[in-house]
């Protein structure tokens, strides 16, 4: 079997299927994530031949367009959670076979969430439509979904292949036992595998006889797949075909062993011949302190961060890990200093520091806001803005220093655009309504803001209505109230019957 | 009014009908061109729709005095006008 290829992140694969001309062929994907997740910004002529109102074309039409106008192309939506749905609509691929990890326990206990998967994918692409699922086996259902037969299964119900297909397998199947718990900050250091590769590649080739292609990922990056075990897509290839993968196999393997060690001792001399052998165990990963990051556990970040830093003083992810908890606990000299560090670094650990850079640099510009060095902040801002940025607060903070610097036009188109890229707050409405006294055209404005706001204050109250417990909807709601009033008062000073 | 005329489409202007309305929207590669979409009303519509590239203005003229209830002066005016209107949005070539 010559056809096997290991990525890195799961994306890579459609650079792969796109590169054999592959076309229409069934897809295999075991995993415990779905990865298709829809596109948001399409083309606009898509955009106008899919809406089905007014409302919805320019609620589409308003994220694409910012989106074109920041990030240039399309293409760079693909990410390791979408990049099945270009695979679909440029059918590569024809019908879908999502394998879930876990038994029929696991499917029946997750039969609600497999259900809400698919309804959110439905419903973005189409909100019409609504989800049909068959019943064909305890494990096995079938639906329909962007025009494809659409099956979630779990591995013991996979049906047999004898056809050529598509095989794509994400280690992280391996030791996420459950769907209910394929977020990466669920189980944090207590991932263990539920099947072993050498089991999961004999039960493959029984089922799946004529694989086309066969593409593994470590989906290390993001932490879904903890580093010790990303020698199990290496031992997954080497199952499928011995004589390619054994070599590699051992090194990688080797390496682990030493990571493990390090693990346990903290010793240098492991990192290093760790690291040595692949250098993968550099990665912003290697460690549980992004993770806990996310979840707010600081401390225990903190320990992760060191326990890296103590080894390996220039480690990209860690310097920018301690440099994020130290500008949380508004030690702005010192975040700065670690912020600065890693974004001299001249060579960032050949890692994938596409966001790691960009949260050093929009880190940066905080502080420099904070210490009133407008400048310096917007300089950081505008190589974030030049490298495609589509983070919304980026946009919100330069027009904020560009307000300040009483260039409201461009601070006005600013905060359009931070609104547009899904800026979760009313603070640009409130600041857009500040400046609408310096222009001298402000009709347009006027509108787009009593517009945004009833998008804003709906959205509110469907969240009201869901009566969830939100963390910060009585805030909000003062909040909305403040805005209401100012936005009456301008909306009589220029309308004098203007009703919102 | 030149009634021997033959308008075309800009390529770059999609349109279709949503709701009861006549959208006309930019798509141009560099987004900084694409500022708003334009809507228009029965009449324009129905003139957009007859810009095939090989209809005359004349023409399209006689066609609009057939399906609606007004006189040739005021369509003359009219059609002039949206005209104007079009290229200035760039939606004719």
């Amino acid at each position: 079997m010559n056809n096997i290829f290991i990525v890195e992140d799961h994306d890579t694969v459609l650079k792969i299927w796109k590169k054999k001309n592959i076309q229409n062929l069934d897809l295999v994907h075991l995993d415990a994530h779905i990865d298709l997740g829809i596109h948001l910004a399409k083309p606009l002529k898509k955009i106008l031949e899919e809406a089905e109102d007014i409302k919805e074309l320019k609620e589409k039409l308003e994220y694409a367009i910012s989106y074109l106008h920041y990030a240039k192309d399309f293409k760079k939506q693909i990410d390791i959670g979408n990049y099945i749905y270009p695979a679909i609509k440029e059918d590569i691929v024809r019908d879908f076979y999502w394998v879930i990890p876990g038994g029929i326990k696991e499917f029946k206990s997750s039969f609600k969430l497999i259900k809400n998967i698919l309804r959110d994918i439905l419903k973005e692409e189409n909100k019409n439509e609504k989800l049909s699922i068959e019943y064909l086996d305890e494990g096995l259902i079938v639906s329909s979904i962007l025009g494809r037969r659409f099956f979630v299964s779990i591995l013991e119900k996979l049906p047999n292949f004898n056809k050529e297909i598509l095989l794509d397998i994400d280690t992280d199947f391996l030791v996420i036992d459950t769907l209910k718990k394929a977020d990466n900050t669920q189980e944090i250091g207590k991932r263990r595998p539920w099947i072993l590769p050498k089991d999961l590649s004999l039960i493959l080739k029984k089922k799946i006889t004529r694989p086309k292609i066969i593409t593994i990922a470590y989906s290390v990056n993001g932490g879904f797949t903890p580093i010790n075990y990303r020698y199990f897509a290496d031992e997954l290839a080497y199952q499928f075909s011995n004589s390619k993968f054994k070599k590699r196999l051992f090194k990688k393997y080797k390496a682990t062993r030493y990571f493990l060690l390090f693990n346990s001792t903290g010793k240098k001399e492991f990192y290093w011949k760790a690291v040595s052998l692949d250098r993968a165990f550099r990665l912003p990963d290697n460690n549980y302190g992004p993770l806990y990051l996310i979840k707010n556990r600081f401390l225990k970040a903190q320990e992760e961060f060191k326990r890296i830093l103590k080894v390996d003083k220039d480690n990209f992810g860690s310097l920018v890990g301690m440099a994020q908890i130290l500008l949380r606990n508004k030690d702005f000299k010192r975040a700065k200093r670690f912020f600065l560090k890693a974004l001299r670094l001249k060579n960032k650990n050949d890692t994938p520091i596409h966001r790691l850079k960009e949260r050093t640099l929009f880190g940066l510009a905080k502080i420099e806001l904070k210490f009133k060095k407008l400048n310096k902040a917007k300089n950081y801002l505008i190589s974030l803005k030049n490298n495609s940025c589509l983070e919304p607060e980026v946009y919100y903070l330069l027009g904020l220093i560009l307000e300040k610097e009483k260039k409201y036009i461009l601070a006005v188109q600013y905060y359009k655009d931070a609104i547009r890229l899904g800026f979760n707050d009313i603070l640009p409405l409130k600041h857009l309504i500040k400046i609408t006294k310096y222009l001298k055209q402000k009709d347009d404005i006027i509108k787009y803001i009593n517009y945004r706001y009833r998008t804003f204050k709906n959205n509110f109250l469907r969240l009201e209505r869901a009566k969830k417990r939100i963390k910060g909807l009585n805030s909000l709601r003062q909040k909305l109230l403040d805005l209401e009033k100012s936005l009456i008062q301008l909306n009589k000073s220029q309308y004098n019957n203007l009703t919102i | 009014m030149q009634a021997e005329v033959i308008l075309r489409k800009n390529p770059n202007v999609v349109s279709r009908i949503i709701g009861n309305e006549m959208i006309l929207l930019p798509i141009y590669r560099n987004s900084d061109e694409i500022n708003c979409i334009y809507t228009l009303n029965k009449s324009a519509s129905f003139v957009w729709e007859n810009l095939d590239g090989k209809t005359p203005l004349g023409k399209i003229k006689q066609k609009i005095l057939k399906e609606f209830d007004a006189k040739p002066e005021e369509i003359d005016k009219e059609l002039e006008k949206l005209i104007k209107e079009l290229k200035e949005i760039k939606a004719l070539d």
